[in-house]
């Protein structure tokens, strides 16, 4: 891997737990518009699932912050810890070449190289096709 | 004053020639027009932290905000950490990569803060971009912020069925675009191209690759639409795509200054 970003992490979260990631996203986050990222764009699964994905570019650093305690950031300090926890507790990240289907019951987010044309093979991975809400 | 070998030049009636150096489009806001130059070929003006205080350095980086050449200020970011294009040189020619999702995309609204984009009751405006062709998806949206059907827009997309415009949506696409749809225009095969939309008083011009591609009469004068608060830059929905440049001012600029500024940003989408 080259580059200060080198990672992708496509996060698939199933549409009952949104609000969870979302905040779970603002703590992981650096501004308070980040607890509105998921939401936006969509995909489903073959039995008709609907997930909000996001696909952040990211840092060795942020992936190891996955294993750091959540605590509110101080932008913002209500931010709903056990929310987030719920959220943290669902979420799986396995390198593309191992991905695991996305499912209802859990977060399955797949790690793969920062290159301009990651989507496709991300949702391929991930069994999901694109989906509009 | 400019030396020629060990000869000094001085200008006639005495002080010193002004120094002239490469054309950049920044020159053509020297009047205080509004509007917004985005060139996302210098990473000078790119930044990886929404707040613009991290400079992007290397390929790949992701940008999420970029600061606006125009002195306008009219800077977009990205709408949250997660989802911004990235600085890539992956297309041989550099510039911000947008991927296939909807809320990957620059823009500027209330939120952000900046000035506005001063284009109100301007009887000219000069639309331009560098940038390959990407889907059905507006590649550049600029409008008033005003959700629903009164909306104005400044719409610049790659696809067919609606072309460049410059419009009033809420009286219709036909009766008030500056430019209409022109299906010579459809191309998402990835390949790179300039597009430049003018309104000069009533005619409306629409260029490709620097080559003048329709025209058009009869438009309001002054325009009356305002386009004003939020520009929004995306690439996506689709295949996804590079934006090379962005360059909108408040003015039907003229022949040679729009030669200078096509032909800056061929050289930005590598035709030049």
């Amino acid at each position: 891997m080259t580059g200060r970003f080198p990672y992708r992490v496509f996060i698939p979260v199933p549409q009952a737990s949104i609000d969870d990631a979302n905040q779970l996203a603002l703590c992981l986050g650096a501004v308070p518009a980040d607890g509105q990222t998921f939401g936006h764009d969509w995909a489903q699964d073959a039995a008709g699932n609907l997930y909000s994905w996001a696909a952040p570019v990211v840092t060795s650093e942020w992936l190891a912050a996955l294993s750091a305690p959540i605590v509110a950031p101080s932008f913002a300090p209500d931010a709903d810890l056990a929310a987030a926890s719920r959220a943290a507790a669902l979420l799986e990240i396995h390198p593309i070449a191992a991905a695991v289907p996305a499912a209802p019951d859990r977060v399955c987010a797949i790690l793969s190289a920062n290159v301009p044309n990651y989507l496709a093979a991300n949702l391929a991975a991930a069994g999901l096709t694109p989906a509009q809400i | 004053m400019i030396r020629q070998g060990s000869a000094i030049l001085r200008p006639k009636g005495g002080g010193a020639f002004r120094a002239r150096g490469p054309f950049t489009p920044a020159r053509l806001f020297g009047g205080g027009q509004g509007g917004i130059f985005l060139d996302f070929a210098d990473l000078s003006t790119l930044y990886t932290d929404l707040a613009g205080t991290v400079p992007a350095t290397a390929d790949t980086d992701p940008i999420r905000y970029v600061a606006d050449l125009s002195g306008t200020g009219n800077h977009l970011n990205s709408m949250f950490t997660s989802t911004s294009p990235i600085y890539s040189e992956a297309g041989g020619q550099p510039g911000a990569f947008f991927s296939a999702g909807t809320s990957e995309r620059l823009l500027r609204n209330a939120s952000y803060g900046g000035a506005p984009l001063g284009l109100s009751g301007v009887n000219g405006i000069t639309i331009a971009a560098a940038f390959t062709s990407a889907s059905t998806s507006p590649l550049l949206r600029a409008h008033d912020g005003a959700v629903g059907s009164a909306n104005d827009y400044i719409d610049l997309l790659s696809s067919a069925g609606n072309g460049c415009s410059i419009r009033n949506y809420s009286a219709g696409f036909a009766a008030n675009r500056a430019t209409v749809n022109n299906s010579g225009f459809s191309d998402t095969t990835g390949a790179p191209f300039v597009v430049v939309m003018q309104k000069d008083a009533t005619e409306g011009r629409h260029y490709r690759n620097g080559v003048l591609i329709e025209t058009d009469t009869g438009l309001a004068d002054p325009w009356a639409a305002n386009f004003n608060s939020i520009i929004d830059l995306r690439n996506g929905a689709g295949i996804g795509g590079f934006v090379f440049s962005l360059f909108i001012i408040a003015e039907a600029i003229g022949p040679a200054a729009l030669d200078d500024l096509t032909g800056f940003l061929m050289g930005r989408a590598g035709l030049a």
